[in-house]
């Protein structure tokens, strides 16, 4: 079966799990602290685990960007009407977007700067985003 | 030089602070709403706040005329953006799309405080920080943009959640009034802080750096001295329980 309790703990492949996805429901409402907290896990999240992890609580989710490219599908038919880009934790030097109402060039996303908020969708369904540096996703969830 | 603020003077109920409210598009507490309306020297809403004041005024709403309303009227409903204007509260359309409506809103009552000649210890904001994320974002962002603007600190309080940005410097909080909740915490926001020192909280910094993904100081709390220091090198958000 694979299964051995001396040296090496080999699993059997029908209890190994295939994760697309970490869902962490209800880390951004409520006291402030600990919205940023959630928001702290997200950044040591890449050196816990491969899955993405999102956080969900009513209305929005938070995705943090690792520094690349990415192609969100926002065609789910369950968008709400905002999203947005928020350079949490240090300035973005060059994030560039599609599939925005308002899209960003190679443009600085810093606090004291600019901050995408109140963004939202043209009609692609497909949302790009490059980024130089860790990037918050934000969305709504239809209610 | 030490810049030293009672966060949470504004919600005693007594006393000679000398504030200005604004209401932001974000369900507002009844409690905290009468308290500070009551003994605001100026009172705007931005946009879709005059929703939630319309809504938590509900049968006197005559009694409490905000004295003026900015924003780029999206989220404000037609029926209430009318029934404020027929009642002669002024009505003033901001459409630049890169400053949030609480940023607009900050700008034009700084320029009211001027030309009135007020003195205003501090500004503010009911309602910033719950409900849509991005808003919470954005009322953060407001903070930054907010030095630029005015000299007077501004706060933002929803719920039982406070928020202030700490420039670069020393401060000291007085955090005695009595309305202080269980937890605090100091959050690098916009950019990692190299180093920061404090005293008087359970867990204190010395000169340590503070970043997302290293260590950001939440459910952090108080000694029994009543006063916080923070001495830090770059922007770092305070933000503190309030008792409910």
């Amino acid at each position: 079966m694979g299964v051995s309790f001396k040296d090496d703990w080999i699993l059997p492949l029908d209890l190994q799990l295939f994760v697309d996805v970490i869902v962490a429901l209800g880390g951004l409402g409520g006291r402030f602290d600990q919205t940023m907290a959630s928001v702290e896990t997200l950044f040591h999240a890449t050196n816990i685990t491969p899955s993405p992890v999102i956080v969900i609580q009513e209305c929005s989710l938070i995705y943090l960007l690792q520094p690349g490219k990415h192609k969100l599908h926002v065609d789910t038919g369950l968008e709400g009407p905002w999203c947005g880009l928020i350079p949490i934790g240090s300035p973005c030097e060059s994030v560039t977007t599609t599939g925005l109402r308002w899209n960003l060039t190679n443009q600085v996303l810093k606090f004291g700067t600019l901050v995408s908020t109140s963004n939202t969708y043209d009609d692609s369904g497909i949302v790009t985003i490059e980024t130089d540096k860790p990037l918050l996703w934000t969305m709504a969830i239809k209610s | 030089m030490e810049r030293a603020f009672t966060p949470l003077e504004c919600l005693l109920p007594a006393g000679n602070l000398k504030f200005c409210l604004l209401i932001l598009n974000q369900p507002l507490n009844k409690g905290h709403f009468h308290c500070l309306w009551n003994r605001a020297a100026l009172r705007a809403c931005a946009d879709g706040g005059a929703n939630h004041l319309y809504d938590i005024t509900e049968g006197s709403q005559e009694s409490f005329l905000p004295d003026y309303i900015s924003g780029d009227f999206d989220s404000i409903q037609p029926e209430v953006k009318e029934y404020y204007k027929v009642k002669g509260c002024e009505l003033i359309e901001t459409m630049d799309q890169d400053l949030t409506d609480f940023t607009k809103c900050l700008q034009i009552l700084q320029k009211k405080i001027e030309k009135k000649g007020l003195q205003v210890d501090v500004i503010v904001a009911l309602g910033g920080l719950g409900g849509r994320f991005d808003q919470t974002m954005a009322s953060v962002e407001t903070l930054f943009h907010a030095t630029n603007i005015t000299p007077s600190p501004v706060i933002v309080i929803q719920e039982c959640s406070l928020i202030y940005l700490l420039q670069p410097g020393k401060h000291k909080l007085h955090v005695d009034t009595g309305l202080e909740g269980p937890w605090c915490g100091l959050i690098p926001i916009g950019s990692p802080c190299e180093s920061v020192t404090t005293t008087g909280l359970r867990w204190n910094l010395t000169n340590q750096v503070l970043k997302f993904g290293t260590l950001v100081s939440t459910s952090n709390t108080y000694d029994d001295s009543g006063i916080v220091t923070i001495e830090t090198d770059k922007p770092l958000l305070w933000t503190m329980a309030i008792k409910s």
